[in-house]
């Protein structure tokens, strides 16, 4: 029995795109897959942007900084009957919500210098559209989203698992890094990576974002008594994400 | 095409990011001719002022998702150049390594995956006929060579993970590289297969012009160090770049156009070629004789094919420092911050990359300035275009404005990296 096969698109805002190339690096896995699928959209391969037909899925990589990127966003929205922000500009703003964090009078003198209009900050995907799934991570890891896809189209509904990289960090049998004095976020980010960067003895950054349980103010404490400087903790827990409330005490003046 | 009038390529495929082009013709001649790149800006320098100097490689990194390596690279040669570290010498060798995996993935990607399909008459790799899938094949073949390598070294193909100021936080196991050497090894015919198929699709695009060309370069053609110089004679020491290489804002695109002592410029695999092809692995260069390849080239298509060349040097390169590793346990070195600037410049796969970061006493970045390959290539683009345009004027709109995409493409441009600024106003204190 020939199914129809699933129409899929893959679509880029504001990023370094390498979720996307990501993809393509399934390589040989992925020419498996596209037995199953259709690929309707994807700037980076194809010739024409071609008008957009109702899709089964849409992946999305970037954040949505300009109104350029929250059209493109809504119309991709309006088109899919699910929709996935892939990696972590997508989900959580990533790296360009570094600017988020600087000082709003800097953020300000930003914006002022575009050549281009910009929002007021990076913005993740969910802060403007319904986003069906999230697949964490910079870059996102490509096995979660093979593995996501195969679910998908057999009817499985995928979830998120929702424990913290230290958990997948001890089933590898590492050793703790934040025993070792090394600042890691691990506590309180989402698992998913199979603690990809505790296993090569670096400290994890939170690219998948923080859970929603996560003891932000314990760690901190953890890294006050390791001697870091307010600025350096601030840096830490903003390198992927937006500071936690409970941490506000970490900002500096503004400038 | 119309010899009088303005027509746009909205978002031009096949290329890394997002740009337009606008073009104004009049009796036949192109009056106006603008590359507008509207992906967003992503304000690296400013968000990175504050940031300390460890989070620094890492967060330049996610500038691009093609050459990240390289911007890592760039990165880790200024810190360190900015507090004195001198990098180890397996370091250097594991970071060429990681450096050379990058560079077969990105041609590899490049000219299987985005150009191919111009060569070959198709739409996209999507649309390749069962003899031409074999390409695809092969590209996917080459490729995996060169992420292999850079998974190895880095703990992941895209934003890797172990490679940091000073050295790495995990080193590879010796057996591993085995590995990686006997891959390389697998697959090198691929990679002289491909100057011959890029060598054959050479007479069809006659399009020339000359420009000056501008790439670091040394003897052992290594990417990562050498000095800077320009077909002029030029040889600019890193420090020294900015007063050659100045950037300009342009009122109707979001990123930067270099320009060379007000000169345009190209930088990429072919101003590399033309200006160091003597130092290139001895079968690329048995290669190029063999097939009658000739070099410098001033058709902007040939970078293509340079692209190719230069895949074959760097499997031959990589081959040479694996046979010999003998892998040592060495941590990384420990870093002290001080008040210091530092410069890294390096090639990346698209051209020459400058890095420059002040730090304060703690190491926290005072300010911070990125130039990126695709900002010193964007003149040249527009007065290639403003030549190219009018000889396509038999051709219906359709197809010359593909004959246009395909010279665009063949500069390899990288949209991501060329929006990761903010015109800076440093402040002089």
């Amino acid at each position: 029995m020939a199914a129809e096969k699933a129409k899929v698109g893959f679509f880029s805002l504001t990023c370094c795109e390498g979720c996307e190339f990501a993809v393509l690096d399934l390589e040989e896995k992925l020419l498996k897959a596209f037995g199953q699928i259709e690929i309707v959209e994807d700037r980076a391969l194809m010739e024409k942007a071609k008008p957009v037909p109702r899709l089964g899925i849409a992946f999305v990589e970037g954040s949505v900084i300009s109104s350029h990127d929250l059209d493109k966003l809504k119309y991709i929205r309006e088109k899919s009957d699910f929709l996935v922000a892939l990696g972590a500009c997508a989900t959580i703003a990533g790296i360009n919500g570094i600017r988020n964090a600087l000082p709003s009078g800097q953020q300000e003198r930003l914006r002022q210098q575009a050549i281009m209009p910009v929002k007021e900050k990076a913005y993740p995907l969910s802060s403007f559209v319904k986003v069906d799934f999230l697949l964490q991570g910079c870059p996102i890891n490509e096995q979660e989203f093979l593995a996501f896809l195969n679910k998908f189209l057999h009817g499985a509904k995928p979830r998120l698992e929702e424990i913290p990289v230290c958990f997948e960090c001890k089933l590898r049998e590492n050793s703790c890094l934040l025993l070792k004095g090394i600042p890691c976020l691990g506590p309180i980010s989402y698992a998913g990576c199979n603690a990809l960067c505790p296993s090569e003895n670096a400290q994890c950054i939170g690219c998948r974002g923080s859970t929603k349980d996560a003891s932000f103010t314990a760690l901190d404490l953890i890294f006050e008594e390791y001697g870091l400087a307010k600025k350096q903790r601030f840096n830490l827990f903003t390198y992927f994400n937006s500071l936690p409330e409970q941490l506000n005490h970490l900002k500096e003046e503004p400038q | 095409m119309k010899e009088t009038g303005h027509f746009a390529i909205k978002e031009i495929t096949k290329i890394e990011g997002h740009a337009n082009l606008d073009v104004e013709m009049d009796s036949g001649k192109v009056k106006k001719c603008e590359l507008q790149i509207f992906e967003g800006q992503r304000f690296f320098e400013s968000m990175l002022s504050g940031r300390d100097f460890s989070q620094v490689p890492l967060i330049v990194s996610r500038i691009c998702g093609l050459c990240n390596v390289s911007h890592l690279n760039t990165a880790m040669k200024a810190v360190e150049k900015a507090f004195g570290v001198e990098a180890s010498e397996q370091t250097l060798l594991l970071r060429q390594l990681a450096t050379n995996g990058e560079f077969i993935k990105s041609h590899a990607l490049h000219l299987f995956f985005l150009v191919l399909p111009d060569f070959l008459g198709r739409e996209s790799v999507l649309d390749f006929g069962k003899e031409e899938q074999k390409f695809l094949l092969h590209g996917i073949a080459l490729k995996k060579a060169g992420t292999e390598m850079v998974k190895l070294i880095g703990g992941r193909i895209y934003q890797t993970v172990a490679i940091r100021p000073g050295g790495f936080t995990a080193l590879p196991e010796e057996k591993q590289l085995g590995q990686c050497l006997r891959l390389l090894e697998k697959e090198r015919p691929l990679a002289i297969e491909a100057i011959r198929l890029f060598a054959s699709f050479r007479d069809s695009f006659p399009f020339q012009r000359k420009t000056e060309y501008l790439a670091l370069a040394d003897e052992n053609y290594s990417f990562v160090k050498g000095t800077i110089q320009s077909s002029t004679g030029l040889a600019i020491k890193d420090e020294e770049m900015t007063s050659h290489v100045h950037e300009r804002i342009l009122p109707y695109s979001n990123a930067k156009q270099a320009s060379l002592g007000g000169r345009e410029f190209r930088v990429g695999s072919l101003a590399r070629i033309n200006l160091n092809q003597k130092a290139l692995e001895p079968a690329a260069l048995d290669l190029m004789q063999e097939l009658g390849l000739k070099f410098p080239s001033h058709t902007i298509f040939d970078n293509n094919l340079a692209q190719a060349i230069e895949l074959l040097h760097l499997f031959d390169s990589s081959i040479r420092i694996l046979k010999d590793f003998k892998l040592k346990k060495e941590p990384a070195q420990q870093i002290s911050p001080c008040d210091s600037t530092g410069i890294g410049v390096t090639e990346a796969p698209r051209g020459t990359l400058y890095h420059e970061y002040k730090f304060d006493s703690k190491g926290i970045v005072q300010r911070a300035n990125i130039i990126v390959p695709t900002n010193q290539n964007a003149h040249t683009i527009e007065s290639d275009l403003v030549e190219f345009i009018p000889s396509l004027l038999d051709l219906p709109q359709e197809k010359a404005n593909l004959e246009i995409e395909k010279l665009v493409r063949a500069y390899d441009p990288c949209i991501s990296c060329a929006t990761h600024f903010l015109k800076v106003k440093w402040k002089k204190n």
